[in-house]
């Protein structure tokens, strides 16, 4: 995983190439986006939420293809809308399955290269196809496509010009496992190279997997952002699910009841589940309940650390 | 690097515009004066040919199907876009607005004039065949590449903004130049029908009946091909400047 190595806060990052200032987005009496305030820098950002939540549309308003009803985003220290240059410095997958179906593979992203003023259009466009593992495919037009194999072309397209900013939305949409785990493998790439990547997907193990930093989005509110094990360390009042593999789970779960830092257990044959409002404590008396019960223990973990769990979380 | 982006723009848009299902429709529909000329011309004397190719041309050609094919074309070409959902990869390029603004004019001018000649040409032909006069459809050539030119102005940008463009575009062509420039002089001049035609009939060698509906048709317009030029360029100029600002400051795609 990729992070931001500057944190101003959790909001913010120090060495920040998206901002968004104060920024909302709302379509008569409906907010999409509300007083948004939050950076973004190196590496590869999660933009989570549910449907509705507002992550397509501050993509949209970040790319510049959307006016802020009011505040702004900057990108590189530009706003698109006014600066079309900087467009040399951004890619943009959009979350419409939409591309030219008359074009082929190759000739959309060497067409994208072209207008986005690459030295060389053919050369790069190959190079980025080869990226997406496009190639074989790549001289058949975007009409006898899968909707997994547009999303690589459109990925292509994005990258060929290589961007210092990429915004995706739902990348992975439509793609197979196998593509998906290249097409992460790519981005986590990419953010390792220094780039700024911001990807929005509601495939949470798979934002997990690539995202250093999370941007939770609920109601056109950021609800939370952090790494996921900081967002979760922040919930500390939260119950926390702990799996305690054990030889002698029934004498262990007795002492542990002790504390009034546990809510509930549930003994099954070798092991034993701990919902503990205290996670730290829980932590400092595993051993001296190991010890009084003569029980071995031979691993802690923690059963709801995932993003699932904190998205659940935040949304509740 | 603007010129390159241009090309590459216009390219892009008159591939789609012109794919084969549009073309041969629209191409069906500027052609349709053929099968007219050949009913009523067969066994006719070539004079009489050339006048009947005369009439349909003023007024279903220039006056009908000419508008409504570049309407069509048009309205579609950065419309279409928005529709689709493809106008990110256009707009989220480091190419200024007003160079996109002028590859979606140009793509639509040009693929509605090269459909439309096609249907020129056709009757052209025919007519030629029929009659041995091979000069006249070059005033229609004239005629249909001020009309691509003036519809692409108008409607380019209408179908970037609205979703039925090509009905309100229809409902223009019906009430405004069909209706309203007829009865209101003042406004004639503002009339794409009459400025086309007007273009059209400085050009065009016709017997003075003929000439007489069609100075009736153009009201307070005058003939000649360089007054419709410059109008149409006018027009062009105002269309890149609009579609240029609209591409700048309107949301294009939606929620």
């Amino acid at each position: 995983m990729t992070g931001n190595k500057q944190t101003v806060d959790a909001l913010h990052v120090g060495n920040a190439t998206v901002v968004a200032t104060k920024l909302s987005k709302w379509y008569g009496p409906k907010v999409a986006v509300s007083e948004m305030d939050c950076s973004f820098g190196p590496g590869v950002t999660g933009l989570l939420g549910p449907n509705g939540a507002g992550k397509t549309t501050f993509l949209r308003v970040a790319a510049g293809l959307l006016a802020p009803s009011s505040g702004q985003v900057t990108i590189l220290d530009r706003s698109p809308r006014k600066k079309p240059d900087v467009y040399r410095d951004v890619g943009f997958v959009p979350e419409d399955e939409a591309v030219y179906d008359h074009m082929t593979a190759r000739r959309f992203v060497s067409w994208s290269a072209a207008l986005s003023g690459t030295g060389n259009p053919a050369e790069d466009a190959n190079r980025a196809l080869e990226t997406v593992r496009l190639t074989k495919e790549a001289d058949r037009t975007l009409a006898t496509y899968s909707k997994g194999m547009r999303q690589r072309a459109k990925v292509a397209a994005a990258l060929v010009h290589d961007p210092a900013v990429l915004l995706l939305d739902e990348p992975l949409n439509g793609a197979d496992p196998l593509q998906r785990a290249r097409l992460i493998d790519l981005f986590l790439d990419l953010g390792q190279q220094g780039r700024t990547i911001i990807v929005s997907s509601h495939v949470l193990a798979e934002v997990e997997r690539m995202a250093g930093r999370v941007v939770a989005m609920v109601d056109g509110r950021v609800a939370a952002a952090g790494t996921v094990a900081a967002l979760r360390d922040a919930m500390s009042d939260t119950p926390r699910l702990i799996k305690i593999d054990t030889d002698r789970p029934r004498p262990l779960a007795r002492e542990l009841l002790v504390g009034d830092w546990v809510e509930a257990v549930r003994v099954t044959s070798e092991s034993i589940e701990v919902r503990t409002n205290d996670a730290l404590s829980l932590g400092r008396h595993i051993a001296v309940a190991a010890r009084k019960s003569d029980a071995r223990i031979t691993s802690v973990s923690p059963e709801d650390d995932s993003l699932d769990s904190v998205f659940r979380y935040l949304v509740n | 690097m603007h010129m390159r982006s241009l090309l590459l723009i216009i390219g892009s848009i008159t591939g789609r515009l012109m794919n084969l299902r549009r073309s041969i429709a629209m191409f069906l529909l500027a052609a349709a004066p053929t099968p007219l000329i050949i009913m009523i011309g067969l066994g006719r004397p070539e004079h009489f040919i050339t006048e009947r190719y005369n009439e349909i041309t003023a007024t279903l050609g220039i006056a009908i199907l000419y508008p409504v094919v570049a309407l069509v074309i048009s309205t579609a070409a950065l419309g279409e876009e928005r529709k689709a959902h493809t106008l990110p990869f256009l707009l989220l390029k480091p190419v200024s607005r007003w160079v996109i603004a002028l590859g979606g004019l140009t793509a639509a001018a040009v693929s509605s004039f090269v459909i439309l000649e096609a249907g020129v040409i056709t009757t052209w032909v025919t007519t030629g065949v029929m009659t041995g006069d091979w000069s006249l459809g070059a005033s229609t050539t004239v005629a249909v590449a001020i009309q691509s030119v003036a519809s692409a102005a108008l409607f380019v940008p209408l179908g970037l903004i609205l979703n039925r463009a090509t009905l309100v575009g229809l409902g223009y062509l019906f009430l405004w130049e069909g209706i309203l420039a007829g009865l209101i002089s003042g406004i004639q001049a503002s009339s794409v029908y009459r400025i086309v035609l007007s273009a059209w009939a400085d050009l065009a060698d016709m017997s003075p009946d003929t000439y007489d509906g069609v100075a009736f048709a153009l009201g307070r317009v005058a003939t000649g091909t360089g007054g419709a030029v410059a109008k149409v360029l006018v027009m062009a100029l105002a269309s890149v400047v609009l579609t240029g600002m609209v591409l700048r400051n309107r949301d294009l795609v939606g929620e």
